[in-house]
């Protein structure tokens, strides 16, 4: 896995956020996690990646960040429907973004939306993923590179 | 063709044949018999003219005879003519039935009449011809006779009589004949009634069996139809390669295998363009290609082998939708073949094959034989090392690997926790560092240090942020998959494998690893063009706790080489100072009131207490006032702070101040006491004292 890989799904998200001008996002310590455990917060975006890598991936977060959000963009609706509709906006975004960077190399799915069901997430089983927490106002959110 | 067409038809033919032959037969025997009736009518008309002759000729007769006596002359004479004409009529007719011969028919025309020839017939013909004969000859001479003379008179006076002696009896045979003529063509037209109702049936039967045999065959065949399109289906649910056919236009057909539907989704494809099924899945340079390779295969007059190779499909990579959202990649391979019918391209054959495994399996096999250089780098490597050391190294460095990942996964508050995670980090890494290099294991030592290179920069950095830390993450990827792959190595190459494993879970070493110890330290002095030698007196090792054992080993390695690298002298040194050109090192291990003391001694150079500040200043750790007012004692104690290094350069063995803090860290765990003997130019001595299996002492204290 190359770093400029992963950097550019961070700077997709942080993209986002400056996007919907709700301020920077604070990235943490990346650390390495095992495949076999995958791990989710309430909210999780998933886009496959296939081509010159394949694996996964997502974007996780707590309900409360995506209510807060949503209240910030003035939308009182904080309905599950439009709190998936709002991960999958975000991890829309990453996934145009890499598109966009990473070009005829990688393909790149449309997002799946999915509440907790850590099990529903397939990482590669022959390499560990990149866990990047990131930190937005208090709400602690990670992108999970899982590329061969 | 033909004769094949025959030979699978032959039955029918036959039946067709016996039909027309049968049918043919009928009609030839229904001609002839017809033409007989025809005749036979003929006979029995001309029968029943002679009986009206019979009459006529009496009858013309007796009118004459009347008309020459009363009459005039010329009623007489037609009179005469009239039965001039019956007579010669009647007789020819009757000579005919009785010898057969040409008559005039009864409107004139010419006929030959055949001899009758039935027993009754000829009875009657004969019978008559005896009565007629003389009658004839009468009246023969009567017409010769001269009209009105006396022969005349007599001669019809005579014939009178005779005829009607005579007339009944002609008349009566004339009837027979009748008779007996109708009946035979009665018996005629019976035979052909007979005849044609044989050959109807006959017909009918031919036809029936024709009917039966048909629809048997029929049924056989939609049988065998319906049967072989049953196999056909089951080959093609069955066969792994999804196969298709292409019409001159591109459209799929209406039947391809099941195995396109696994490969390309569930849909229906018949009618489909190739195009369609291609599109989103293939670049469009390759598709028109693909197209142009197609069009020249439909081209009857390029040889198909010949352009093989322009076949732009025959291993691309696609990218599938699979069921949880994502995308399956596959790896496909196209072929394209012409179907030839009677000498006519109808279509070509498209064999998908899906070949994901295969290239999988290349591409390991090419990845294997990259590898094997460094597998068998490796391997030599590992070939020297105790396999049972080997086990536990592997297994520690990736519990500690694994450690290293828990510091980066804590949580920081604030710039110091990300440079507090650095030198935790570092002191793990130093470890493995130090065990990679007793084991004698370049790759892993190097790996180490690189890692530790990062860990390195990563502190020089200002204002240190979480992504920083990204290739370091990626490092402790790498690392993790090294050592992986040590453990593949070892598992691929070792036997019993099961014996491994069980040493990987025994929790320590159950003896000091001298010969371990001897390696490490004769390496290292060589690195440094030094040399030393190793005493070792360490019976004690085993009343250490067996969790305790590998720290207190290890302690002893950063201890070792500490001594090699800092204490002992390059030989000409030693020599000016009138000391033995190889250093020694003694390792010693004794109990004490249950108490374990050890303690590793060089005598070497000694740690210069000058050096020692002057590194602290230089290394920021303390102001210049600081380190002046501390104590000879406290000054020697900085070594084992974090960050702290005399060496001036940092290679593999020393210089990044990791490991006199990492003993350090490690005693205190064991809740022991480091004591530091020294006697600069003499020797220098580092000891510690560790509660033994029971005790434990909460103190830890540098002296």
């Amino acid at each position: 896995m190359e770093k400029e890989s992963i950097e550019v799904f961070i700077d997709s998200l942080a993209h986002f956020y400056r996007q919907v001008g709700v301020g920077e996002v604070q990235v943490g310590v990346p650390y390495l996690l095992d495949s076999r455990t995958p791990m989710v917060s309430d909210f999780t975006g998933i886009i496959g990646v296939s081509g010159k890598r394949r694996g996964c991936v997502y974007f996780s977060c707590p309900k409360a960040m995506l209510s807060y959000i949503l209240t910030s963009m003035g939308e009182r609706d904080n309905s599950s429907e439009h709190l998936c509709d709002l991960v999958g906006e975000i991890a829309n975004t990453i996934a145009g973004n890499a598109r966009k960077e990473f070009g005829a190399d990688f393909m790149i799915s449309v997002p799946v939306v999915i509440q907790g069901e850590p099990e529903r997430i397939h990482l590669p089983d022959n390499t560990r993923c990149v866990v990047i927490p990131t930190k937005w106002k208090s709400y602690q959110s990670i992108i999970v590179v899982a590329l061969e | 063709m033909f004769s094949g067409l025959l030979g699978k038809y032959r039955a029918v033919v036959i039946s067709i044949a016996m039909f027309i032959i049968l049918d043919a037969g009928v009609l030839v025997l229904n001609f002839y018999i017809s033409s007989q009736l025809a005749e036979d009518a003929s006979n029995v008309n001309l029968a029943g003219r002679q009986r009206m002759l019979s009459q006529k000729t009496a009858k013309a007769l007796l009118d004459y005879q009347d008309l020459e006596v009363n009459g005039s002359k010329a009623s007489a004479d037609a009179s005469l003519e009239e039965l001039r004409k019956a007579v010669a009529l009647f007789d020819s007719t009757l000579n005919a039935f009785a010898k057969g011969g040409d008559i005039k028919g009864a409107s004139g025309e010419q006929l030959f009449l055949k001899p009758v020839s039935t027993p009754a017939s000829r009875t009657a013909v004969d019978k008559s011809m005896a009565i007629w004969q003389p009658l004839k000859q009468d009246f023969d001479a009567l017409f010769a006779s001269e009209v009105g003379s006396e022969k005349h008179q007599r001669l019809l006076r005579k014939l009178v009589g005779e005829e009607r002696s005579f007339n009944l009896s002609l008349l009566t045979l004339m009837n027979d004949l009748t008779v007996d003529l109708e009946g035979v063509a009665r018996q005629k037209s019976e035979t052909l009634r007979m005849i044609q109702a044989g050959a109807i049936t006959l017909a009918v039967l031919n036809f029936l069996l024709i009917l039966f045999h048909f629809i048997g065959q029929l049924r056989r065949s939609d049988a065998e139809t319906e049967q072989a399109r049953n196999e056909t289906a089951e080959i093609l649910r069955t066969v792994r390669e999804g196969l298709l056919l292409l019409d001159r236009d591109m459209i799929i057909g209406s039947q391809y295998s099941g195995s396109i539907s696994d490969i390309f989704g569930q849909q229906e494809f018949a009618g489909m363009s190739f195009r369609t099924l291609l599109k989103s899945l293939v670049v469009e340079s390759d598709m028109k290609t693909a197209e142009e390779y197609i069009k020249l295969l439909l081209n009857g007059s390029v040889k198909e082998n010949l352009v093989v190779s322009l076949n732009p499909l025959s291993d691309i990579e696609v990218s599938l939708p699979d069921r949880s959202g994502g995308y399956q990649v596959k790896h496909l391979s196209f072929r394209f073949n012409r179907a030839i019918d009677a000498g006519q391209i109808r279509h070509i054959l498209v064999t998908v094959l899906d070949i994901t495994e295969l290239v999988a399996l290349r591409a390991e096999l090419e990845r294997a034989s990259q590898n094997s250089g460094m597998q068998i780098s490796a391997l030599k490597e590992l070939l020297h090392v105790d396999k049972e050391a080997l086990v536990i190294f592997l297994r520690e460095s990736e519990s500690s690997l694994a450690a290293i990942n828990d510091i980066l996964k804590e949580r920081t508050t604030g710039a110091h926790d990300y440079h507090d995670k650095i030198r935790s980090a570092f002191r793990i890494m130093h470890r493995i560092k130090g065990d990679a290099s007793g084991l004698n294991l370049p790759q892993i030592v190097q790996a180490a240090h690189g890692f530790e290179e990062q860990l390195r920069a990563l502190e020089g950095v200002e204002k240190l942020r979480g992504g920083d830390f990204l290739p370091l993450t990626l490092a402790l990827n790498e690392f993790f998959r090294l050592i992986g792959d040590m453990k593949d190595i070892l598992d691929a190459f070792s036997s019993p494998v099961a014996n491994l494993r069980e040493a990987a879970k025994r929790p320590g070493p159950a003896q000091l690893d001298v010969a371990m110890l001897e390696r490490l330290a004769s390496r290292i002095a060589v690195e440094q063009d030094k040399e030393v030698k190793l005493v070792i007196d360490a019976p004690a090792f085993d009343l250490i706790p067996t969790g305790q054992r590998k720290v207190v080993q290890d302690c002893i390695v950063q201890l070792v080489r500490n001594s090699v690298v800092h204490g002992i002298e390059p030989r000409d040194e030693r020599v000016l100072y009138g000391k033995e050109g190889a250093g020694e090192i003694r390792i010693s291990m004794q109990q004490d009131n249950g108490q374990i003391r050890v303690s590793v001694r060089d005598d070497g150079r000694g740690i210069s207490i000058d050096k020692v500040r002057e590194r602290a200043v230089q290394r920021g750790m303390y102001s210049q006032d600081d380190i002046d007012s501390m104590q000879p004692t406290r000054i020697i104690s900085l070594i084992f702070e974090p960050g702290f290094s005399t060496a001036d350069k940092a290679d593999e063995h020393s210089g990044r101040g990791v490991g006199m803090d990492m003993v350090k860290a490690a005693i205190q765990q064991l809740n022991g006491r480091i004591r530091v003997a020294n006697r600069p130019s003499r020797y220098c001595e580092i000891s510690f004292v560790i509660p033994g299996e029971a005790d434990a002492y909460p103190v830890a204290e540098a002296v």
